[in-house]
């Protein structure tokens, strides 16, 4: 028996109200922003205003609305089954599928 | 009988932050106190009328003339204050008209010196959330206490001991000289932070979310971006960052009340509107000569909003920006994200190794995240049996019941180990 996942997908294109035109004009533009503000040789300033300076150990700790660590991790389901078909099978009548698709991917054992 | 509670909490949390803001300029930073409870009064006496005579056309108007009206009451009982009668009179006919506030730049501008005046440096970091909430959010003692799983009297003495260090250091509700604005600001730009994140991913308790610090959270960040003396790019770029996460609040939870991670969500759910705001503000935050934290956030957060579904998320661009987070605010926090990143980008091995640099660092021996993602990443990698040591653990740490759920349906998957 091997170990697939489950990647849950989505179909759905962009939720309206702005175009990926607008979208790809603004990250072009706070690229080329961010490029100008370190390329000048400004330091960079932390959240207080203060300068930047590395200290070994003397790290700030605080949490924050991250997506990776709060949103990414987890999103899959594990499921046996003896092959690739048999595991397509055992997900052929999940509602998921109403609204994307369902990518398959063997677990290698390492 | 008339229930007017579910009507009106908004009303009363909007209105109770302009009365005590304006009532405490009137009456001074040191009778705070008086300023809330005043208030305090005028909103119990609603519940009370109204739940009989139902909500009257104007509630606002309602609420600010008894406010007014008990303020008076208490000036003529105190012989320091009498001599501010007039003024009381005058204010309070000038900003809270029966009709409608007619000056709507000076209520907001006493809510904003309020604001500023929450992150003055003498008051301790961990009494400024709670007192902006109570002070300009309106929230009770009770309802800050459950949003921060504290007991009620730990947050009602961190209140005391903020008013109390106004009155002593003769602190002013006056917007802070130019010299004093900018780190004023950026005090008030990291409790608004904090605030956001606590809404967004509750640490402990029932929910996971809670909407209405985030909401708050979002209000407060609006009225200084709205307001030219505290606008600025900083402003914009935290905005855009509480936008972004924001839109997705429907979604991260779904019907049953379970955990939905992104690669789930139906992202109809997502708000468009919110989206679309948010990415507008980056861009305007792209301005000036200071590259925030904030910046980078919403950057990063951007890649997730204009990603058209889970599997075209650009990974690497997301690891690049966390390289420059880390530049700008080292911390293994930030570090744990990137690691997530990395895995995305360039498998589950390369996650372990960047997570491993990292694991041992003492703030994150009880962080949920960190066994979560390390439980993930060797789940990917095949070892279901470390997997599961890791997720067990995570079911011992603080974190929200929906997280342990997810978790522990996560836990009950892994084949039996041996």
């Amino acid at each position: 028996m091997s170990q697939f996942m489950l990647m849950l997908r989505d179909s759905g294109a962009f939720p309206g109200n702005i175009s990926a035109e607008e979208i790809q004009a603004i990250i072009e533009r706070y690229g080329a922003w961010v490029a100008k503000v370190r390329g000048s040789g400004q330091k960079l300033f932390d959240g207080e205003g203060r300068v930047v300076v590395r200290k070994d150990g003397g790290l700030a700790v605080t949490d924050g609305p991250f997506v990776e660590a709060k949103e990414i991790i987890g999103g899959y389901f594990v499921i046996e089954a003896d092959d690739y078909d048999a595991a397509a099978k055992l997900v052929e009548d999940c509602p998921h599928l109403d609204f994307g698709s369902i990518e398959i991917r063997r677990i290698e054992a390492t | 009988m008339h229930d007017p509670a579910p009507l009106i909490e908004h009303l009363f949390r909007h209105s109770a932050g302009q009365m005590v803001a304006t009532l405490t300029r009137i009456f001074g930073a040191g009778h705070l106190e008086l300023a809330e409870e005043v208030v305090q009064e005028a909103l119990i006496s609603a519940m009370q009328q109204w739940s009989i005579s139902g909500v009257p056309e104007n509630p606002r108007g309602w609420l600010f003339r008894v406010a007014r009206n008990r303020a008076l009451d208490q000036l003529r009982r105190d012989a320091n204050l009498r001599s501010k009668e007039p003024e009381i009179v005058a204010t309070f006919h000038e900003r809270f008209s029966e009709d409608e506030p007619a000056f709507a730049h000076e209520l907001r501008d006493d809510q904003l010196r309020m604001m500023l005046m929450c992150a003055h440096p003498a008051i301790p970091s961990e009494s400024r959330i709670a007192l902006v909430l109570k002070t300009v959010g309106g929230f009770s003692v009770d309802e800050i206490a459950r949003a921060f799983l504290t007991k009620k009297e730990t947050i009602a003495q961190r209140i005391v001991r903020a008013r109390k260090l106004i009155r002593d250091e003769r602190i002013e509700l006056e917007f802070p000289s130019r010299a004093e604005l900018p780190r004023r600001l950026d005090t008030l730009l990291d409790v608004l932070y904090l605030m956001f994140n606590e809404g967004y991913s509750a640490r402990a308790g029932e929910e996971l979310v809670r909407h209405d610090l985030c909401t708050e959270a979002i209000r407060l960040g609006r009225t200084l971006a709205d307001h030219p003396a505290t606008s600025g790019p900083a402003v914009h770029a935290l905005l855009a960052l509480m936008l972004l996460q924001a839109a997705r609040l429907p979604a991260r939870v779904d019907a049953a009340g379970e955990l939905a991670i992104l690669a789930e969500q139906e992202r109809a759910l997502w708000d468009g509107a919110m989206l679309a705001e948010g990415l507008r503000m980056l861009g305007r935050s792209a301005s000036g000569e200071r590259l925030t934290p904030y910046h980078v956030e919403a950057a990063i957060a951007s890649c997730h909003a204009a990603a058209p579904s889970f599997e075209e998320t650009d990974w690497r661009t997301i690891v690049a920006h966390y390289d420059e987070l880390l530049e700008l605010k080292p911390s293994p926090v930030v570090a744990l994200n990137r690691a997530v990143a990395v895995a995305m980008a360039d498998g589950p091995a390369a996650g372990i190794e960047a997570i491993e640099a990292i694991a041992s660092h003492p703030s994150l021996a009880s962080y949920l995240p960190l066994f979560a993602t390390l439980g993930e990443l060797w789940l990917r990698r095949g070892d279901s049996a470390r997997a599961a040591a890791y997720f067990t653990r995570t079911l011992e740490l603080p974190g929200s019941m929906t997280e342990k759920r997810f978790l522990l349906r996560k836990l009950h998957s892994l084949p039996a180990v041996g």
